[in-house]
Parts: C-alpha cells; sequence; structure tokens
C-alpha cells in the first residue's frame, strides 16, 4: 500500500509522540523517586538526579519535534501559530490545545532548574511540581487527539501509566507517605514512643561523615561515599542521633521527634512569686513543723498517709514521676530520695519534717506537670514568634539598693503583672492538666499555691521601695513558704518522728540534722562550692 | 541562696530562672539541654543579634555562594519549650553577688543560674579605616550585606586567609568574580590545618584561580571614590571594589567586666566549665577558656567551633543543674569546610610538635588536595589530630577513634581568688 505523503508524516509525528510520552512517563516516574526515601540509601543521588533529567529532556524534545512535524504534512491543518497558542487550532481546539500547554508548561518547569537557586528548594519544589499537572495534559492530549487510541487496550494503557505517575507522585507527599506509618502507630501506640525516625535530606548529604562519628550503629559511610541510615531509631540510640543530627556539616538529617522528656512549669502557675517580701521578715520559728496544716488543706489528710503514699511511690514528698531514658546523663529527678529541690531555693531546709508538712499542706505554686514523650512537641509556644519576658524587669526594692545585702530570694514581683500570682481560691486546681498524669504521686491534685492559708498576698501593684505589709501569722501559725532570710542557728529538736523519718528513700541519706549550719557570715563566699546539688543528675542512673 | 545550695539539695527547680546570655550555638544548645535535662523554671535566653537562633557557619558558607536562604539557617526550636527568647537585646552589666544584669534596655534582670555564652564579635585591626564597601564577617546581617554588595563587585579583596578568609575566597570565586587574598603567612589556614594540608590547600586554590598574596601583609588602606585601594609590605597594591577583613575576632565579655571572673581572654572557667570566681555561672562556646583534658596542657584555651559550641552548651548546662558532682568536660574540638569542591575536616589537635604522617589516597594523581589526602598527626605514639581533604571515609575512622580513647587525667586550673564582697562596686544604674 502506497502511502500519501500525508500519512507518512502523520505516521512519523504520531510515532515521535508516542516515544516522547512513553519517555515523560518514564522520567516522572523516576522523578518520583528521587523524593523517596528508599532510594536515597540504595541509589546515588547524582544517579537518579541526571536519569531523571536526561530522560525528561528527552522526551521534551521529542515533544517539540512532535510539535514541528505536524507543520510538515502538506495538507496540514496545523499552522505555526496553532503549536505556540493553545485552543485556536480549527479541527481539534481542546485536543491540540491541552498538548501545546503541556509542552509549554514542562518547558518551563525545565528551564525553572537553572534558577533553582535563585528561587529557594521550597518555591522551585512547589514549581517543580507543575510537571505532574503538565503530564497529566499530555496524556489528555493523547487520549482526546490521538489516531491511534481507538483500540480500548491502547486507552487503558495510556490512562493506567498516567494513574501510576500521579499515584507515586502523590506517594511522595509528606502527609501520604507518613501514613503507612501513622497506621501501623494507631494499631500499635506504643510503638511510636519508643522510637526516633531518621531522614536525610539527599539533595543537601555532604557525606562529610561527621553523622557516623556520633552514631555508628545509625549512619554509615560507604566506601563509595553513599550515606546508609537507618531510618528508624531505637529509643535506646535517640541521643546519638540527636547528636548526630546536631554535628551534621550539611544539616542535612531531620529527626521526627526530638529525644528527649520535656517538663515544664504549667502556664498557670507563675514562679517568681514565691515568697512574698513580707513573709521574709517574719523569723521562721520551725514550731509549723510539726504541725500539719490540715484545716486549710482538705486535700492534705494525715501526715501518716502521705509519708505511706510516698513511700509506696518511692518517690518522696515531692513526687516527681521518674523520668526516661535521657541519654548519657541521668535524668532530674530519677534518684530515689525525695525532691525537695524544687523550691528550697527560698526555703531554708530546717530538718526533714519541716520538708513533709509543707509538702502536704503547702502546695508549691510552679507545680510542675510532666509531659511525657508524645511523639509531638508539647506546648512549644515560642517556637514562631518571640515573647517577650515582661516580668523580667522590675525589682519591687531596686531603688535602695546601694548595695546588695543577701537576704535571700528577692520576689519578682512586678507592678500589676496579672501572671504574678496564681488565682486565689482553695478549690482551683493548678494541678493536673488536662489529659497529663495527675501530679500528685498519692493522687491527689494540689491545691492552689501559696494563697489558699489564709495568709493575705501583699497587694498587687505595691509601689517599690515599699514594703508589703506584714502578713498576720494565721491561727495554725504557719507563714507560709520562708525565703532565706536568715539561717536558724539550731533546728528544732527533732523528736522522734518514725512516719515522718519514713518519708522517702533518702532518710537514712539524710545529712544529720545536727549538721552545722553555716555561719551568716559565710554566706557571702561565692565560691564555685554552692552550685546546686542534685543527686539525681550528678550521682548516676538509679 | 548559695547558703542553701551549699547545705543540701536544691538544684535549679521550678521557681528559679537561668538567664542563657548569647543565643548563638552555645546559648540555643545550653537552652534546649536544661530543659531537656528537667529544668522546670523559667528560661530566659538574651541575644544580641535581631534574630532567632541561627547556624553561624552558613556566613561564610551557603549564604554567601546562595545554597541557602537565611531562612534555611534557623535553628530548630523544637526543643526548647517555653523559652523567652529575647533578642536584639544587650546585657550591659553584671552584678554576680545580687545576682542581676543589666539589660541595655534599661531594665535588671535576675537570674538563679547563668549561662555565659555571648559568644565574638569580630574586630578590625588597630588603624583601618571603615567606610562603605569594607566587610566583616561574623553575622547574619553581615553575610546578608556581603552578599548584596557581591552582586555588583568585579573583584574582591579579603585580607586574612584564615578559615573564613578562604570560604569567602571560594564563594567569591563560585559567584565568577575574581579573589584576590592577602594572607601574612607562606600558606593558608596555618592555625586551622597546620602546613602539610595547608601547602596542599594553598596549591589547589591557587590552580583554581584565586589571586593569592602570601606571606604579605596590609600595610594601608585606602578607601577610593569607586573601591578601595590596598598597599602592601611589598610595595605591591591591590585594587578592589570590595575589601573583606576576616583578621581576628575578639570575645565578647565587656559585660562581665565588673565581675571576680578573669576576663583577660574570653572568660576563664574551671575543668567543668564554671566560671572561675562567680558562683552558679556556666559559660561555653567560644567565650569559655577552660583546660580541656584532651588537650593536654594545663592552660585553659578558647575554641571557637560550631561543633564544640554545641557541645560546650550542652555541657555547659548539665554542669550547671549538677553543681558540685559535675564531672570534668572533655570535648573532641573538630570542624569542616568546603572548599571549591575540597571537602576539610579537622579534629584533635595539631600542634607543631608532633609527628605529621601524611597519606595520599590516589598517590599518582596530580591534584594531591582534590584526590584525598589525610595527616595524621602522633604526638608520643598516640593519634592527637587528623586533617582530611576528601577522604571522609578515612577521617571519620580516625576521629572515632579519637573519640573512643580514654581521656587522660584531669588537669589543675588555678583558680583566682574572688574579689570581696565590700569591694564590689555595685551595678552602674544608668537611671
Amino acid at each position: 500500500m502506497l502511502r500519501t505523503a500525508q500519512d507518512s508524516v502523520h505516521l512519523v509525528a504520531a510515532t515521535i509522540g508516542f516515544v516522547s510520552y512513553a519517555a515523560l512517563w518514564g522520567g516522572t516516574l523516576w522523578g518520583t523517586v528521587l523524593r523517596s526515601g528508599w532510594a536515597t540509601s540504595r541509589l546515588r543521588h547524582q544517579t537518579v538526579y541526571s536519569v531523571h533529567m536526561h530522560v525528561v529532556l528527552l522526551g521534551l524534545t521529542l515533544g517539540i519535534v512532535h510539535g514541528i512535524v505536524q507543520m510538515a504534512a502538506p495538507y496540514g491543518k496545523v499552522r505555526a501559530i496553532d503549536v505556540v497558542v493553545p485552543f485556536i487550532d480549527r479541527s481539534d481546539p481542546i485536543g491540540v490545545g491541552l498538548g501545546v500547554v503541556a509542552l509549554e508548561l514542562m518547558i518551563a518547569t525545565a528551564l525553572s532548574v537553572l534558577v533553582q537557586r535563585k528561587l529557594g528548594y521550597a518555591r522551585w519544589r512547589a514549581l517543580h511540581s507543575l510537571g505532574y499537572l503538565s503530564f497529566t495534559m499530555v496524556a489528555a492530549h493523547l487520549l482526546i487527539s490521538g489516531s491511534e487510541m481507538y483500540p480500548a487496550p491502547v486507552r487503558t494503557a495510556v490512562a493506567g501509566s498516567w494513574a501510576v505517575v500521579v499515584l507515586a507522585g502523590v506517594s511522595t507527599v509528606a502527609p501520604v507517605a507518613r501514613m503507612p506509618r501513622a497506621v501501623l502507630d494507631r494499631l500499635s501506640p506504643r510503638h511510636r514512643a519508643e522510637e526516633v525516625t531518621v531522614a536525610v535530606d539527599p539533595g543537601k548529604c555532604g557525606s562529610f561523615g561527621f553523622c557516623e562519628q556520633e552514631a555508628p550503629g545509625i549512619f554509615t559511610l560507604r566506601s563509595d561515599q553513599r550515606l546508609a541510615y537507618r531510618s528508624v531509631v531505637p529509643s535506646d540510640q535517640a541521643e546519638a542521633a540527636m547528636r548526630a543530627a546536631v554535628v551534621c556539616p550539611a544539616r542535612a538529617i531531620k529527626l521526627g521527634r526530638l529525644p528527649a522528656t520535656v517538663v515544664v512549669s504549667q502556664p498557670g502557675a507563675d514562679t517568681s512569686t514565691v515568697a512574698p517580701l513580707a513573709t521574709t521578715l517574719t523569723p521562721h520559728t520551725g514550731t509549723q513543723a510539726a504541725v500539719p496544716d490540715t484545716h486549710a488543706d482538705p486535700h492534705a489528710g494525715s501526715l501518716a498517709r502521705m509519708a505511706a503514699a510516698a513511700v509506696d511511690q518511692g518517690t518522696g514528698s515531692h513526687p516527681r514521676p521518674a523520668l526516661t531514658d535521657t541519654g548519657s546523663f541521668p535524668a532530674v529527678g530519677t534518684g530515689p530520695q525525695p525532691r525537695v529541690a524544687a523550691d528550697a531555693g527560698s526555703f531554708p531546709r530546717v530538718g526533714a519534717q519541716a520538708r513533709v508538712t509543707d509538702t502536704g499542706s503547702f502546695p508549691r505554686d510552679g507545680a510542675q506537670t510532666r509531659v511525657t514523650d508524645s511523639g509531638s512537641f508539647p506546648r512549644v509556644t515560642d517556637s514562631g514568634s518571640f515573647p517577650r519576658v515582661t516580668d523580667s524587669g522590675s525589682f519591687p526594692r531596686v531603688t535602695d539598693s546601694g548595695s546588695f545585702p543577701r537576704v535571700g530570694a528577692q520576689p519578682r514581683v512586678p507592678a500589676g503583672d496579672p501572671r504574678s500570682y496564681p488565682p486565689a481560691g482553695v478549690g482551683q486546681h493548678t494541678g493536673p492538666q488536662p489529659g497529663l498524669r495527675p501530679v500528685g504521686a498519692n493522687g491527689h491534685t494540689r491545691p492552689p499555691a501559696v494563697t489558699g492559708h489564709g495568709s493575705p498576698l501583699p497587694a498587687v501593684g505595691t509601689p517599690p521601695g515599699s514594703l508589703p505589709p506584714v502578713a498576720p501569722a494565721p491561727a495554725n501559725g504557719h507563714t507560709g513558704p520562708q525565703p532565706a532570710l536568715r539561717p536558724v542557728p539550731r533546728p528544732p529538736a527533732r523528736a522522734p518522728q518514725p512516719g515522718l523519718r519514713s518519708v522517702g528513700r533518702r532518710a537514712a541519706a539524710d545529712p544529720p540534722p545536727e549538721d552545722p549550719l553555716p555561719a551568716p557570715d559565710q554566706l557571702q563566699d561565692t565560691g564555685r562550692h554552692h552550685l546546686p546539688r542534685l543527686r539525681g543528675i550528678a550521682g548516676g542512673r538509679s | 541562696m548559695s547558703f542553701l545550695r551549699s547545705v543540701g539539695g536544691p538544684a535549679f527547680g521550678p521557681r528559679d530562672r537561668i538567664v542563657v546570655v548569647g543565643a548563638g550555638a552555645a546559648g540555643w544548645s545550653a537552652a534546649g539541654e536544661l530543659r531537656r535535662l528537667g529544668f522546670a523554671g523559667e528560661l530566659v535566653a538574651i541575644g544580641a543579634e535581631p534574630t532567632r537562633p541561627y547556624d553561624r557557619t552558613a556566613c561564610s558558607k551557603g549564604l554567601l555562594n546562595g545554597h541557602q536562604k537565611p531562612k534555611d539557617t534557623v535553628l530548630d526550636l523544637r526543643g526548647h519549650p517555653q523559652v523567652s527568647w529575647r533578642t536584639g537585646t544587650r546585657v550591659l552589666d553584671t552584678d554576680p553577688y545580687g545576682r542581676r544584669l543589666l539589660l541595655d534596655t534599661g531594665e535588671t534582670l535576675a537570674y538563679d543560674g547563668l549561662v555565659v555564652a555571648s559568644g565574638t564579635r569580630a574586630t578590625l585591626p588597630r588603624g583601618w579605616p571603615t567606610g562603605p564597601g569594607l566587610h566583616m564577617l561574623h553575622d547574619l546581617a553581615d553575610a546578608r550585606s556581603l552578599r548584596s554588595a557581591l552582586s555588583g563587585a568585579g573583584r574582591v579583596a579579603i585580607v586574612g586567609g584564615g578559615l573564613t578568609g578562604c570560604e569567602v575566597a571560594c564563594a567569591v570565586t563560585g559567584m565568577a568574580r575574581s579573589a584576590v587574598l592577602v594572607n601574612s603567612q607562606r600558606f593558608l589556614m596555618p592555625r586551622s590545618v597546620g602546613e602539610p594540608i595547608g601547602a596542599l590547600i594553598t596549591a589547589a586554590h591557587l590552580a583554581s584561580g584565586i589571586d593569592l598574596r602570601l606571606g604579605r601583609k596590609v600595610a594601608d588602606a585606602e578607601p577610593r571614590r569607586t573601591g578601595w585601594r590596598l598597599l602592601l609590605d611589598s610595595g605591591e597594591t591591590v585594587s578592589a571594589d570590595l575589601v573583606v577583613v576576616t583578621a581576628g575576632e575578639k570575645p565578647d565579655v565587656d559585660w562581665l567586666a565588673n565581675t571576680p571572673a578573669d576576663t583577660s581572654d574570653g572568660v576563664l572557667c574551671d575543668a567543668s566549665l564554671r566560671v572561675a570566681g562567680l558562683d552558679g555561672v556556666v559559660a561555653a562556646g567560644s567565650v569559655a577558656r577552660w583546660p580541656d583534658r584532651r588537650h593536654g596542657t594545663d592552660a585553659p584555651r578558647r575554641v571557637g567551633q560550631w561543633i564544640m559550641a554545641v557541645e560546650q552548651g550542652r555541657a555547659a548546662a548539665r554542669t550547671l543543674l549538677a553543681g558540685d558532682y559535675a564531672p570534668p568536660v572533655s570535648l573532641l574540638p573538630r570542624f569542616w569546610s568546603d572548599q571549591n569542591g575540597l571537602r576539610i575536616e579537622v579534629c584533635g589537635r595539631l600542634s607543631d610538635q608532633a609527628d605529621v604522617h601524611v597519606t595520599e589516597l590516589r598517590p599518582r594523581r596530580r591534584d594531591t588536595a582534590r584526590a584525598g589526602v589525610v595527616a595524621d598527626y602522633v604526638e608520643d605514639g598516640r593519634l592527637a589530630g587528623v586533617v582530611a581533604v576528601n577522604a571522609p571515609r578515612a577521617f571519620t575512622v580516625a576521629c572515632r577513634t579519637l573519640l573512643n580513647e580514654p581521656v587522660p587525667a584531669p588537669v589543675r586550673v588555678t583558680i583566682p581568688e574572688p574579689a570581696r564582697f565590700e569591694e564590689y562596686q555595685p551595678l552602674r544604674l544608668v537611671r
């Protein structure tokens, strides 16, 4: 059969078009490999990239040739302007128009590689994903205008190949890529809390190998300078993974979750209002130590019950849940001893009994809630903007401070700061947040801070320089938290109090109560020995 | 307070406030580590620059050649919950006894624990004129202005052939501008990589088209109408549109001048990074001068490296919370640089007395540095430091050897006697 010139041209153009489609299909599909994690550890990034680039460029070139060849037909209806301006072709405006738009879009997408640095990676990436749109248009062009499209298998093949590309492209989008893992997590919720995911950006990784120095069990720099890594890291190596992410010169390592147990104070409980200045002037008699203040605190219960509960919990009078593994350094509060640490900065230790009593009946404000690792990052309130500290500046006694007598903790009570005082009222909770574990080990939540015991707060907004009124001592003789004004020369006689002594396991390790307290003149010695002593931290993990 | 700490237990609890002065790598990691270790009190980080904590190494690397935007250099703050970042604020003075800081906003900020991580400042050599076209490279603003100035420049003179100077020169040539580098030594990066590797890198840079003026010093710098003219001590002149001076930096310790701390060169610390003479104060980053047991000598010294700053920040946070039980801090100095395709990696100490073994990975190649070379610094039969160019795998093996090797016995440092309380001058309250 003799073909006409028209037929021959059409045959050539259609063949070129099909080959172009095949090349574009392969190149686009290969492009999704660039984004997927599994390929980066098996194939060299540069290889994947150049294959993608060359195959797509081939398809693009053939596509341009396909358009030009259409004009070569002797009796063709396609004019030069039809190949450039879409939707003006007279015979098949939609089909040809889609092809023209697709070609131009694809050329623009390819050229955007040249200005990638100028655009920045994220913007370029968004622009580059137009490739999927243009490929969709190419498939539509083929289905609408293709002259060999009548057999159903051909149509199915074209539509199927398009669907494969779109599915592969969608699977690289971060939320979709995470979906299998999210499903797994839902099936076994404890799984996630124990692991940290690691992802290395292959475009950034410079193969310096610093990550392997920090975490040889996770990262391995191969001899061909490819980096192999484990994408899911068990919790015992999470610390190493974090160090590797920090030292990475190219900042290419991203962790799905930081291996940290974050303890934050509750938002409502401001920590700066521990001690009104007035109470610092009241000498600490020590007598209230043995008297549980059960009148004011309905939650307090009996001392014995508290002590028993504390012993049961093994965490002592200031219960803090044990923190999870924080790596090489033991976490705060993991030690078995009761923690007095929280507020003793403003409270002189006069003996073990003082601690116990105050813990039960006088809740610390700034009660802590342990936010367990939940995979997400709780309460990162300041990651985006930078809230200014509002209560940092003014001191009630700034003006008369020619010299600074060491009267203990200076209350950081700014005038008029609404956050300064916790809400008054006995029944109000500053304790547990919804969804979080309750604070107290004995199950009761802490009543609100400082206030609910009848000792009036000094007026908020007391002018600087003038002391707030001295709080009258309540009926039970307790005057609230006592910042260190002056050490009591001798702690009150330690009557045998078996119930109290048994609180916590620290009882045996406690320094004997007859420890000579430093004389006041020793307070000036600010050598480096007076840093906080925290056995839970430095004394090895227990 | 210190009395209480001396008697017994308190750590920095939820009522305490720890202030981190400096929002660079050290301050960033210290703040994160404090939270990670469970410090539940108030945490305030004060940074002099008006930006969020960022990756300072990008200033001479990715930011200059355009691989990174300023947005890409921002450090991850996900592990820093409830840290008040007070950026754009300077600390003017410190009252170590009242534990208060005087800020440039006029307010005083009390602290219970303090982390000194204020870093360094770039300095101009004495007698240099200033003016448009003269750049220093230290922070994000410097990098930004230099980058915008580079777009209109044709010829750039770089004074100082250290690490930063070489990186700037490579970025300049990477942008198709000509670079002239003036260095007082006969080879580049003498302190950073030592002589053998420095000479190889010098040859590689010379081959890649950087105009090197080695063994010369700038005798005079003169601003011209369109650029600058540098007169070298050899008599030759260098004309350039831009001058980048990378000739030195100075610790930012003015705000500690009123304290008993030794601020002659950075802040003198003990082996656990506690600032000598101050209670409840630790230091980290390039401002901290401390005796590292790994370094072998008793002389405390400062290290201005990114990884070191991050690790020091974490160690300082641990020391601050641990107090008396803080173990000595010993860290391996490590840094990297990527210069025109030369991946330079250094770890350990490179002393002049050590025996240097240079190994070429591909011996027959003419461009030795580019083909891969490793220099091992051996002291008393033990590996003490490694420099590698384009040999990441060999470097990793050597570096892991160094990391795993036992740290020698602690060195003693003499801590100066703190000043008497009576001698202390109170804060210079400006109002």
